[in-house]
């Protein structure tokens, strides 16, 4: 009999992809933002949100991020060598939708380390205020604030995970 | 000969990316936003290397990659796969393929172009041509008008290093020359000749200022430059090309007559590589363009290195910088994690001295167990949160004093506190016991001082507090559980440590039987009835602590003097002044009789002081 793996602690996993992720692609640290910080840009301003879904066998769920308008053209202009007030809406939303992808390539990683694979879809970006999430009953959530240059993002991932 | 790369990704932002990073490569760049369009890309312009994302709409990279390898024309053309998607599962599908590499997003740039540097062979782009051209009808490549002009670029490392110690052919084949003069004669000759010479790749320019236009359009590895000419003269030239930092390298033969030979000394005062004397020797010519060209090869060598170095640096200096931002967090975070650990635990644990795993070791400690009496009844009169600022203030100030003297705080229980010495830093059981001892005095010595204080912020009654102290073998180290564990002591002398507490009065020390024994000579105790403890078979002498001598004698309670062989203590609150004076006189008057007598008189003295009948 197969022993069946441990759920995966979500927390941790978000926190090793946001830090890599920040770190390798665009050379920025971040850190989990406690009450105490007081980023640049708040968690009601407008901003861009990138979802990516992963399906799999024994696990199914979305990698979601929220980040600010500002922190996106910081990214944008970082990634492809312009000026942050040359960044377009179209090359922005095309940032998150690649960073939230990368993430979620990240999280894929680390499921799949635990035992749980699963594939990607492309990633879907809409701009809005704050991330709400909907509860899907039995999902397990980890919804974390992260600061970086300032700035406050928001990385969710959502998933329910089966028995064999 | 320059390559061409094709990027397929449904990103433009990877696009964009991989546009920025090529952007110093002579190499052309064609883009695709799925697979579908990727394939049609890939048969019309027959890529030197393919990037391909997997997951994209329309046509994923998997099917895409299929479809190459079906394609005869297409099936060896190399793929570096780019993608987010890092399962095994995946990875063995594309290698199965044939893929190349395979490169997981987020990527470092400099260990991805690294991995293109193994696929195909990136050249640098020359300076002066690292912006956009418009297609040259002219060139070799004119009739394709889709694709972006690049000139084959000389400066390839590889190309570089290998041509550096091929024969010297090759590299005169290769480079490209620009015959200035405006003698239409002059020019033709000298094309005929360096095309004997073995120069196949030679322009013409027939004054100064078409010269100019051209090297800014398009690389050269030499110039042979008149110097009277219309429009723009030699001079004028060499001095444009000098102030111009891009073409700065371009050597520059000057072709002069032999009756203007002090203007060709000036031209090479102002830049020109060399000179030659119209009519020109061939052998001559042929040495000196050698020489030039090989010299500028050994610049753009240099310039070649240069840049990687500068690009090894670069990826130095970013993962000093990571590495340093890691630190700062982890220096951050550690500080914040240290406030909840005893500075000897932290810093032994950084020093790695001390194991962060399950373990323990017996080990004689001194234990101290502090309170303050009737802490609820004391301060119930106050708010929660200037509470909070008392108690807080209480256990700073006591921790301050415990640290001072090198205890290790084990614990704060409420307004309780467990102290212990002996680990993981000791000085041996004797000194740690003293030193606890010590510390407890000067805890109860502050809190005297701080009595006042507390009053003027409200609290009636002043905190007192009681402590026991003891010394015996305790299980010391780490328990718990493998993600959350304390650094503590067990054993029954943490219980006796307790008991002792709350046995004595407020404001006092309690200690053991054999604490009390460590530090006879430092302080002065006084025995108190024993007491029955749960664990210990036996009732339990307590000692209650007085002072240390020093104070003592400072305070007139008690007259001490010590020599070798000689140690008089006289407790003033518990003997009659008078008696003493007796007792001492009594001491001086066997002192004063002759050896042998004193001998007897001090062993009838003993007699007495051991209750025997002196006859």
């Amino acid at each position: 009999m197969i022993a069946e793996p441990p759920i995966p602690k979500l927390g941790r996993i978000t926190a090793s992809a946001v830090t890599e992720v920040l770190a390798t692609q665009f050379k920025l640290s971040a850190i989990a933002s406690t009450s105490a910080d007081k980023p640049v840009t708040s968690a009601t301003e407008e901003g861009l949100f990138g979802s990516v879904t992963l399906t799999g066998g024994r696990v199914s769920g979305r990698v979601h991020l929220r980040l600010p308008e500002a922190f996106v053209a910081k990214l944008t202009a970082r990634l492809l060598g312009q000026a942050a007030t040359n960044v377009t809406n179209e090359s922005a939303a095309d940032v998150t939708g690649e960073l939230c992808n990368m993430l979620a390539g990240r999280v894929a990683a680390s499921l799949a380390a635990a035992g749980y694979s699963s594939k990607l879809s492309t990633p879907t970006v809409v701009r809005g205020h704050q991330l709400e999430l909907e509860i899907s009953p039995g999902a397990k959530t980890c919804r974390s604030d992260w600061t970086c240059e300032g700035h406050l993002l928001t990385v969710a991932l959502q998933f329910s995970f089966k028995s064999r | 000969m320059s390559q061409k790369i094709l990027s397929v990704d449904d990103s433009k932002a990877v696009r964009m990316l991989l546009a920025r990073l090529f952007r110093p490569f002579a190499c052309e760049l064609f883009e695709a936003a799925n697979g579908e369009e990727g394939l049609a890309v890939a048969v019309r312009e027959r890529p030197d290397l393919i990037i391909l994302d997997y997951n994209m709409p329309v046509m994923d990279g998997v099917s895409m990659l299929r479809q190459l390898r079906e394609n005869a024309e297409l099936r060896r053309t190399p793929v570096i796969m780019l993608t987010a998607e890092s399962s095994a599962e995946n990875i063995a599908t594309v290698a199965r393929l044939g893929v190349r590499d395979y490169v997981t997003k987020p990527f470092s740039e400099e260990l991805f172009l690294a991995k293109v540097a193994r696929a195909i062979s990136l050249v640098a782009r020359p300076t002066h041509d690292r912006r956009e051209r418009k297609p040259d009808p002219q060139s070799e490549r004119g009739g394709d008008a889709e694709r972006p002009a690049t000139r084959d670029a000389p400066t390839s490392a590889t190309e570089l290093a290998e041509s550096s110690s091929a024969p010297s052919a090759a590299p005169l084949q290769r480079a490209s020359v620009l015959v200035v003069d405006d003698s239409r004669t002059m020019r033709l000759s000298l094309t005929r000749a360096l095309n004997e010479l073995g120069f196949d790749n030679i322009k013409e320019a027939k004054n100064g200022r078409q010269a100019l236009e051209l090297v800014l359009k398009e690389p050269f590895d030499l110039m042979l430059l008149d110097m009277e000419m219309p429009e723009m003269n030699g001079m004028e030239v060499l001095l444009a090309l000098k102030n111009n930092p891009q073409l700065g390298g371009l050597p520059v033969i000057v072709i002069s007559g032999a009756d203007q030979i002090e203007n060709a000394v000036r031209c090479i005062e102002a830049g020109a590589e060399d000179y030659l004397p119209k009519p020109f020797n061939p052998t001559l010519l042929r040495a000196r363009a050698t020489s030039s060209i090989e010299k500028k090869r050994l610049r753009d060598l240099d310039r070649v290195r240069l840049i990687q170095l500068q690009t090894e640096k670069d990826r130095t200096e970013s993962a000093n910088r990571l590495v340093t931002q890691k630190n700062q967090i982890l220096e951050n975070l550690s500080s914040k994690l240290s406030k909840y650990l005893s500075p000897q635990i932290y810093q032994s644990i950084f020093r790695g001295e001390q194991t962060v795993e399950i373990s323990a070791k017996r080990k004689k400690l001194t234990i101290c167990f502090t309170d303050i009496a009737g802490f609820t009844e004391t301060t119930d009169n106050l708010e929660s949160e200037e509470l909070t600022n008392v108690l807080n203030h209480y256990l700073t100030e006591m921790s301050v004093i415990a640290l001072q003297h090198g205890a290790t705080i084990d614990k704060f229980i409420g307004d309780a506190m467990l102290l212990f010495f002996g680990d993981p830093e000791s000085k041996g059981v004797a000194e740690d016991a003293k030193a606890c001892v010590l510390m407890a005095i000067a805890m109860q010595r502050r809190m005297r001082e701080l009595e006042q204080e507390w009053r003027n912020r409200g609290l009636l009654r002043p905190f007192r507090i009681r402590m026991g102290i003891t010394t015996g073998f305790c299980t010391v180290g780490n328990f718990g559980s493998r993600d959350r564990m304390d650094y503590t002591i067990i054993g029954n002398e943490v219980n006796l440590a307790a008991r002792l507490q709350s046995a004595t009065e407020p404001g006092s020390i309690l200690l053991s039987h054999e604490t009390n024994a460590l530090v006879h000579g430092l302080v002065m105790t006084e025995e108190q009835p024993p007491i029955t403890v749960k664990g210990f078979p036996k009732p339990i002498s307590g000692y209650k602590l007085v002072g240390t001598y020093n104070d003592l004698v400072k305070a007139g309670r008690v007259v001490l003097e010590e020599r070798d062989g000689l140690h008089v203590l006289v407790d003033l609150t518990k003997q009659d002044r008078s008696d003493v004076i007796e007792i001492l006189q009594n001491i001086l008057t066997q002192l004063k009789q002759p050896r042998g007598k004193v001998k007897q008189a001090a062993g009838a003295a003993r007699r007495r002081k051991k209750g025997e009948a002196e006859l």
